[in-house]
């Protein structure tokens, strides 16, 4: 540190950036000659292509269901704030109800047909198509492949990534084995057309799902994944059977409802196996392994465990202790410890919260207050996130089972659970299933409109 | 509603009648924003009386544009209170209570404050509680499945429970006592059409044609029993 002393903290962050700027661009730029660096690092010391602030900027990274939001109902809240959406994605495609797809139930437009420029368009921010490099956060700098950005408050909600480790994948060739040929389909929406393809053109056999343990994204897809699939096998006469290898003890939420569709509608279809923890796949044998047994597969979607996305790793946002790698940041008020200008939301947070879409839109909501009242010098009371939830467990006819959560605080435990108000509709019927169409398209239009 | 909607408004408004309903501001949504003052009518256009509505179900209308529906609800019981509610913009306003001889006729947009769900041809998932909601534990409530909102018709349809941040829209009724005739003059409570017409544009022209959906209701609004506007009524 004494020999560095002429570098100051922010000339320290400034580097940070530059290198993960490299870093990102696929070189490892640290042995190089500054020239060559910013050479190489596309979009660093250049200001992004953006019109001037007209008001405190607010740069939220990541078009999900929290980013998107946070970005209209900061607007909103605060009129004044100039919000910059930066998002890499240059089309949007929805993950949550991508299981519906599979049975077709909908089309790829109900997932697609959203356009992030309307989303901009309508609620008065800018939208820039744009990868994150580097962050400078004493400077308040965010570098994106086309530029650098000023900002005076910044959301980062880029949501999950995989972590393969934790299921006993621990060399890069099988990772990415997986990650191409059974995909788990809670990320890229090019997964979901991947495991589309995968149903439709089964010619019969073990249909091998996973369910990770930890809290993964969005507990009751799987289950509702399988439903899907055994109901097309079913509909479709396909000899094919779905085992549920489930690493938890039994169905993590509204297992009633599945327990009763997998029994009764699916006897000849699913096979449900808990406790089955995978210690490592053999990608080319197309084999799964527990502690007891081996399971062979024709096909499959493999869900290893989530970690909150590799960016806020990366950027130096995460809680060493935290064991999905999530976020350093008040349980409460979403902002970096420390850091009263990064807040970090939606499947990154570290909160026990379910990582779902009805959680982040409510989450969003709230967060857009906290920051608004923020740039106001204010504060206001927190507000629990909401999870209402609808799994399709028939495709038919429709009929779906639904949760409706909240969450509360306890100081004596220092922890979230479910508050008492949470209620579970576990009966299957057409209502709850016409619901769950119309549950999303609620939260698009609130996204996009 | 921003000003240049407003506008838009007052034009349309303008060009389908003599009468210029656009004299007052609406940039404050929670007022009332008054419409073509029109007379409900049953499918025959025969004026609908107060006194033989049902109780036992809720009727649609549109209004004031052609595609935007509202609940009419006879709570069997008075609903007089002058409730001071606050919608989502955290405008305050004061709702005016039931019309007819018991002050029992109520109306509010069926545009569920939440989201938008509102009821089409073929389902909605917005609907009256005749019986007890699952959600609410008790009748006469109107529940939104989308994301279980419960609104209160008797008070204004303010927020029981759910997600919605502010009331449903509240339509200003006219009790003609002498003919038992009722008539909608305006829509207050935060008005929501704006979002309502960028989530559906493209839906709206595909029903009704292009340009539609915008069209002013004058002179009557034709007044259905909800079962027979949509297929499938969810409840919850």
């Amino acid at each position: 540190m004494d020999q560095n002393s002429k570098l100051n903290r922010r000339d320290f962050f400034k580097l940070g950036g530059a290198a993960a700027a490299t870093l990102a661009a696929g070189t490892s730029g640290l042995g190089l000659t500054a020239a060559h660096a910013a050479t190489l690092s596309v979009g660093t010391n250049i200001k992004a292509p953006l019109p001037k602030a007209k008001g405190p900027r607010l740069v939220v990274v990541g078009a999900g269901t929290s980013g998107l939001t946070i970005a209209k109902y900061a607007k909103k809240a605060y009129p004044k704030f100039d919000v910059v959406m930066v998002e890499k994605r240059d089309m949007y495609s929805s993950c949550f109800s991508s299981n519906l797809w599979y049975a077709d139930l909908i089309n790829l437009e109900f997932l697609a047909n959203h356009s992030f420029l309307d989303a901009a368009r309508n609620n008065n921010y800018t939208f820039f198509n744009a990868t994150c490099t580097g962050l400078d956060r004493a400077g308040r700098k965010l570098m994106t492949n086309f530029g650098e950005i000023d900002y005076d408050y910044l959301v980062l909600a880029p949501g999950i990534d995989y972590d393969y480790a934790k299921i006993g994948v621990n060399d890069i060739e099988s990772e990415t084995k997986l990650r191409t040929d059974y995909p788990a389909g809670w990320t890229m929406p090019t997964e979901h057309v991947t495991i589309r393809d995968k149903i439709h053109g089964f010619d019969g056999g073990l249909f091998i799902q996973t369910v990770p343990g930890g809290n993964y994204r969005c507990l009751p897809a799987p289950y509702e994944r399988a439903c899907m699939i055994a109901s097309y096998f079913k509909k479709n006469k396909i000899k094919g059977k779905v085992l549920v290898l489930d690493a938890n003890p039994d169905i993590t939420i509204k297992a009633k409802g599945f327990h009763a569709a997998f029994d009764e509608l699916y006897k000849d279809y699913i096979e449900y196996k808990p406790s089955s923890e995978i210690k490592g796949v053999d990608v080319a044998g197309r084999t799964i392994k527990t502690e007891f047994d081996n399971y062979k597969f024709d096909d499959a979607a493999i869900y290893p465990n989530v970690r909150a996305a590799r960016i806020i790793e990366t950027f130096g946002l995460m809680d060493p202790k935290s064991n999905q790698k999530e976020a350093n940041i008040d349980g409460f008020k979403y902002n970096v410890i420390g850091d009263e200008r990064v807040y970090v939301t939606g499947d990154s947070r570290p909160m026990p919260f379910s990582k779902s879409a009805n959680t982040s839109n409510t989450e969003g909501k709230y967060v857009a207050k906290v920051l608004a009242a923020h740039a106001q010098g204010k504060t206001i009371p927190w507000e629990s996130p909401r999870t209402v939830c609808y799994s399709m467990v028939n495709a038919d006819p429709m009929e779906g089972i639904s949760v409706d959560a909240g969450y509360t605080y306890s100081k004596e435990k220092q922890a979230f659970s479910f508050s008492s108000d949470t209620k579970m509709f576990e009966n299957r019927d057409a209502a709850k299933g016409r619901a769950t169409l119309e549950w999303a398209q609620g939260i698009y239009r609130d996204l996009f409109a | 509603m921003d000003r240049r909607s407003f506008i838009k408004i007052c034009s349309a408004a303008a060009a389908t009648s003599s009468v210029a309903p656009c004299l007052i501001r609406q940039t404050q949504a929670a007022e009332l924003a008054t419409f073509e003052r029109v007379k409900l009518v049953d499918a025959q256009g025969l004026p609908i009386k107060a006194s033989k509505l049902s109780s036992s179900s809720a009727y649609l209308f549109n209004y004031p544009y052609a595609s935007t529906p509202n609940f009419l609800i006879n709570l069997g019981k008075p609903a007089d209170h002058a409730d001071q509610l606050t919608d989502a913009n955290g405008n305050a306003y004061a709702w005016r209570g039931g019309v007819g001889a018991d002050k029992s006729i109520v109306a509010y947009s069926a545009i569920c404050a939440h989201q938008l769900s509102y009821p089409s041809k073929d389902v909605s998932l917005i609907t009256y509680n005749t019986g007890k909601s699952q959600m609410a534990g008790r009748a006469g409530v109107i529940t939104c499945c989308s994301h279980n909102s419960v609104y209160d018709p008797a008070h204004g349809a303010k927020v029981l429970s759910g997600p919605a941040a502010g009331p449903l829209s509240a339509v200003a009724l006219e009790y003609d006592a002498a003919s038992d005739e009722i008539y909608a003059t305006g829509v207050y409570g935060g008005l929501l059409f704006d979002d309502f017409f960028k989530a559906y544009k493209s839906q709206l022209n595909a029903e009704l044609g292009a340009g539609k959906a915008k069209e002013i209701v004058t002179a009557t609004a034709q007044v259905v029993p909800f079962g027979d506007y949509t297929k499938t009524a969810i409840q919850c």
